[in-house]
């Protein structure tokens, strides 16, 4: 008995001198996915590299099941009670973090967003600024870019929506699909339609449906992925004898798993919404804030289209795990 | 010492560590967030650990504490009138429990295979439910009844409190009770005893999936929207509850008090190692070994407790054999 207390004391003990808090400020990021997802090593990165250089006391709460919104929201409230000095975190639902969010701000810590805004943006969410992609346009303009390369002839476009719950996703898809309603409309002599699918969050779940849906749609023109698993729809069609070039993939993010099948010729196009800023500028903004009485101010991380003639240049940074 | 209470005191030691590491882990503003979502868990806890103690277990939980409320939102959009939603929603949990039970025992196999089945069909129906989209929160729905804010508690708090007193009578002060404890040690000698040992489990699934149910539509009611990711991995978290609150993963053994204890411990482990600010890659391995640490401990405690018993008797056998050899003496 005497031997457990005393190796609880002692745990009890390390956490102590483990979070004696010596920096100046302390953040938190609460963002919606698992350690697992392999798009937010670039923003932890940006996230790390800003605290260390603003000397503070960084803190990022991931969640156990990628997507869960309760589990984020009392991470949300935690992070409150905790009395940091500034909270950055993704709004992946347009009501359940608004009460949260205003009792932050409230309590006087500022709160941004970054990566995921509120669908209705500043008119949906109190939060100060947002530092990310523009959702909605970027899925536009990568449905835009694509459909250049699009074939003569009737058009099927599939579009995957990771999970229909998660705003972040819908709010692509929207886009993508708001580009087909006017390509559809600018070219009434032909066939164009398109059909949205919960695709799922893991490559092998989506290369499975989109091989399903491609073997009783064969028609279909192109696949749009609202995250980076075009690369798993990639491997599926792959499986099923499809050529390179065959059926058009593109997506969002750049990870590795995309290069690759960039190389091989599966995918045509990705967007790069630069996640090292959405983790590095946020700490910076925060800082300044406190430091200095700065307002926030909303970045656009970019959109920037990104084909197989990029790869080898964004490879050269890939080591870094900023890109 | 009761593996409970053991429990309980790990609990006290791991509060005063997380309260040294940062003393707003027991401020007003972190006990309301915590006690905000504590008694959702324990409720769903409550459930299963009734059902552990009869010997099965339910890993659908999770599932039915996301489809209960879709159900009962979606009906409301439907034009049902809440109360009636509320009655049918809740009837979903019970049915579900019902085919669990009736899976499990008609059929013969383990619980285990049978809810797991379960906890995907569930799942899959909640998003069917959904439609495509999470539908708006209908606000016709009496939710504050359920989850009005009291200070630094909710109206849940009560709610919960009143299961576990009816599900604590039940268990420790009824025949039923003792049926759950006899099923769950021994069901061949319980059923030889002429209790109806099918009956007492299906009893026992019926009420877990009810109370997984009721724990999920407070939730909803609580943050106002209905999420179909709603309960993930909410199954494996209740049964290390009822684990850590001593309750016997083989049966027979478990209180209702012990599965409370082991809820609220996990959820202030949750929000300690958050407000202790470790790190993100750590947290997981961090609430996993405080897990096993806490079973550990119990079951040392328990072993320890037991040795004691065992040494006890051993030493009065052996005054009571020496009494008898004097008296044979004496003779």
């Amino acid at each position: 008995m005497k031997k457990i207390t005393f190796f609880l004391a002692s745990v009890a003990v390390a956490f102590t001198f483990s979070t004696v808090a010596k920096a100046e400020y302390k953040f938190n990021f609460v963002m919606h996915s698992d350690t697992n997802n392999a798009f937010w090593a670039a923003v932890h990165k940006g996230f790390k590299d800003a605290c260390a250089q603003v000397d503070a006391d960084c803190q990022m709460l991931t969640l156990s099941g990628d997507g869960d919104q309760q589990e984020q929201l009392q991470n949300l409230e935690s992070s409150i009670a905790q009395g940091v000095d500034g909270i950055v975190t993704t709004i992946t639902n347009p009501t359940i973090f608004d009460a949260a969010v205003d009792e932050a701000l409230a309590a006087g810590i500022p709160v941004i967003t970054a990566n995921t805004d509120d669908p209705e943006g500043a008119a949906g969410s109190n939060r100060l600024a947002y530092i990310g992609q523009d959702l909605e346009k970027a899925g536009y303009e990568l449905a835009s870019a694509l459909s250049k390369q699009f074939p003569a002839g009737d058009i099927h476009v599939l579009i995957g929506v990771a999970d229909m719950n998660q705003s972040w996703a819908y709010t692509r898809a929207n886009g993508i699909a708001r580009f087909m309603d006017d390509y559809k409309a600018a070219n009434t002599d032909r066939n164009v339609t398109y059909e949205k699918i919960e695709s799922g969050m893991d490559l092998s779940t989506v290369g499975n449906r989109v091989a399903a849906y491609v073997q009783t749609n064969p028609n279909t023109t192109a696949y749009f992925d609202v995250g980076f698993w075009e690369a798993g729809a990639a491997q599926g069609i792959r499986n099923l004898g499809y050529a390179p070039g065959q059926m058009l993939l593109a997506g969002f993010d750049l990870v590795d798993v995309v290069f690759e099948e960039m190389e091989k010729g599966y995918v045509q196009l990705t967007v790069d919404q630069q996640p090292y800023y959405q983790g590095y500028m946020a700490v910076h903004q925060l800082y300044l804030m406190n430091k200095y009485g700065l307002s926030a101010l909303d970045i656009d991380t970019g959109k920037a289209m990104i084909g197989p003639e990029d790869v080898a240049q964004i490879r050269s940074f890939k080591g870094m795990s900023v890109r | 010492m009761r593996p409970e209470i053991s429990t309980f005191i790990m609990f006290i030691v791991i509060m005063t560590g997380f309260f040294i590491a940062n003393d707003k882990f027991l401020s007003a503003r972190n006990i309301r967030i915590v006690m905000g979502i504590t008694p959702e868990y324990i409720i769903v806890a409550i459930g299963i650990a009734i059902l552990m103690i009869s010997g099965e277990f339910d890993l659908s939980v999770g599932s039915v504490f996301a489809l209960v409320p879709m159900t009962m939102v979606q009906l409301v959009h439907q034009g049902i009138p809440p109360w009636f939603a509320i009655a049918l929603g809740l009837s979903i949990g019970i049915a579900v429990g019902f085919v669990n039970g009736f899976i499990t025992l008609r059929f013969g196999i383990p619980s285990f295979i049978a809810t797991l089945g379960m906890l995907y069909i569930a799942r899959s129906l909640t998003t069917v439910a959904t439609g495509g989209f999470p539908p708006p929160f209908p606000h016709s729905l009496p939710n504050e009844l359920f989850v009005f804010q009291f200070e630094v508690f909710r109206a849940s708090l009560f709610w919960m409190l009143g299961v576990a007193a009816i599900a604590g009578i039940m268990l420790h002060r009824s025949n039923l009770g003792n049926w759950i404890y006899a099923t769950g040690g021994d069901t061949g000698a319980a059923s030889s005893m002429g209790i109806k040992t099918n009956n007492v489990k299906m009893f026992c699934f019926i009420l877990c999936g009810f109370l997984a149910g009721f724990a999920g539509m407070i939730q909803t009611f609580r943050i106002e929207a209905p999420l179909p990711s709603q309960g993930y991995l909410l199954e494996l978290e209740s049964i290390a509850a009822a684990v850590i609150g001593g309750v016997s993963l083989f049966g027979g053994v478990g209180t209702i008090f012990g599965a409370a204890i082991g809820a609220i411990l996990i959820r202030f482990l949750e929000s300690g190692i958050i407000m202790a600010r470790i790190d993100a890659e750590w947290f997981r391995a961090g609430l996993g070994s405080l897990i096993i640490i806490s079973v550990v401990f119990n079951t040392w405690v328990v072993r320890r407790g037991e040795n004691m018993v065992h040494k006890n008797n051993a030493e009065e056998d052996m005054k009571d054999e020496n009494n008898t050899k004097e008296k044979k003496d004496e003779a």
